[in-house]
């Protein structure tokens, strides 16, 4: 009984870990990859700082250049998202790792303002769109002015 | 003797002015963090703490607004402007009147912690907000708090509380009431003349309601003659709305079908669940009684 019951924790845990290796789709890998729930990864949007993070809707598939001169990091950042979708362009991937021509649309809005106007609170909405989809991914995350990611590095 | 007093009173000295040099760069001095809000007015330097002090107020306001986002706009509105027959108003009502009021009554706790409270634990009976204004909610507010039975945590309670004190240094600049009050399902009220262009001009989402909003419509009903989305076609109702229910009239029969739609079901295809419809019961929150005249107007020249 007991060697049973430390198998089955044995095998439990091993397929806890990341050796085992059980993926979530990849537009959820995707949306992962530019806003984590916890500790910025290194294509998150919180890497530039909130005066960056224009207000404005913004398709990957087609950056306005005007952006690139506005705010250079937020181009940069979401040239990187196409790169991320990109990476599940691959014909040699099976069909639901795939995100034939995919796109995000990612929409800053300025949500909440301090009584100089100002704006101190930002949502950001990603919208990711491939061939084929049964329904968009859409995922959203609120960023404050104060929340100085950069102190994460 | 004496150098040794000299260099004790030097050593205590050297204490004070390095503490009141910690204290000034590192932002603790009380009048220090007064001057720092999340939303408030920010000091000319920062001190290290009170930047990290900042930051950990704008996390928690992040993780209140997902979270208001995921459990409150339902009822609350996105911004706390409360939804006609679902929910009050929080933002600004709850703080230029509300919390005066209770305040006014000998309330002895904080706005924070009443805010709190009522996140938390929920209201044990029907909200009479704007009661004088015809405003009715379906039901009390429920308990978030997992401590009460709700879902949420209790630091998910705190992210909350604290995005909704966050409108508050701008609560006197918005008005208070409801903004918008919709026909629901009131059956009664009385429907103006329709303007039909204007009721396909909503259809279309060329123009919205009068709260603002768009018509949902098309996304389940199709103009189409036999092509169902979710509802049935609407594709010759005109010709038909008058003659569906005995005793109803074509206006009747679309009004009854928009603001009651569990009365009558469309028969031939899967549009209920056991005896509710599935279309929402709710559409008359966003729409005046104009809104659903024109609307009204617009669907019986559909021939």
């Amino acid at each position: 009984m007991s060697f049973f019951s430390v198998g089955v924790i044995v095998i439990l845990s091993f397929m806890g870990t990341s050796a085992y290796l059980v993926q979530p789709p990849p537009e959820t890998e995707v949306g992962f990859e530019f806003m984590r729930p916890e500790r910025l990864g290194p294509h998150d949007i919180r890497r530039i700082s909130f005066a960056e993070m224009l207000p404005g809707a913004y398709d990957t598939a087609a950056l306005d250049e005007t952006l690139k001169a506005d705010s250079p990091r937020l181009h940069e950042k979401l040239e990187e998202l196409q790169h991320l979708i990109e990476r599940y362009q691959n014909p040699n991937l099976a069909p639901d790792k795939q995100l034939t021509n995919g796109h995000a649309i990612v929409k800053i809005e300025d949500w909440l303002k301090d009584e100089a106007g100002l704006s101190v609170l930002r949502r950001v909405t990603l919208t990711l769109e491939w061939d084929g989809m049964a329904q968009p991914f859409v995922k959203t995350i609120f960023v404050h002015r104060d929340a100085i990611y950069s102190i994460e590095e | 003797m004496s150098t040794r007093i000299f260099i004790g009173v030097m050593l205590f000295l050297l204490i004070f002015v390095v503490v009141g040099y910690v204290l000034l760069t590192e932002g603790l001095l009380d009048v220090q963090q007064k001057e720092l809000s999340p939303i408030g007015p920010r000091g000319p330097a920062l001190g290290r703490m009170q930047t990290f002090k900042a930051g950990q107020d704008g996390r928690s306001i992040e993780n209140g607004a997902l979270l208001f986002q995921d459990y409150c706009t339902s009822c609350h509105g996105d911004k706390g402007e409360g939804v006609p027959g679902k929910g009050p108003q929080l933002n600004p009502y709850l703080f230029t009147t509300r919390f005066p009021e209770l305040r006014a009554a000998n309330y002895p706790n904080s706005l924070r912690n009443f805010v709190k409270i009522a996140t938390a634990g929920g209201r044990p009976d029907y909200s009479t907000y704007w009661a004088n204004k015809g405003e009715t909610y379906a039901a009390p507010m429920q308990t978030w708090s997992q401590f009460f039975g709700g879902p949420l945590r209790d630091d998910q309670i705190e992210y909350v509380t604290d995005y909704i004190m966050s409108w508050e240094a701008l609560a006197k600049q918005l008005p208070v009431g409801p903004v918008f009050v919709g026909i629901g399902n009131n059956l009664a009220a009385e429907l103006p003349a329709g303007d039909a262009a204007r009721g396909q001009r909503l259809w279309n989402k060329e123009e919205n309601y009068a709260s603002g909003k768009p018509a949902p419509c098309s996304a389940c009903h199709s103009l189409q003659a036999g092509q169902t989305l979710v509802g049935p076609s609407l594709a010759g109702l005109g010709a038909r709305a008058a003659t569906t229910v005995p005793d109803q009239d074509a206006v009747a029969y679309v009004r009854r079908a928009i603001q009651a739609p569990s009365e009558y079901i469309v028969p031939g295809g899967n549009f209920a669940a056991g005896a509710n419809s599935l279309m929402p019961g709710n559409l008359g929150n966003d729409m005046s009684p104009q809104d659903l005249s024109d609307l009204i107007a617009f669907l019986l020249t559909l021939r």
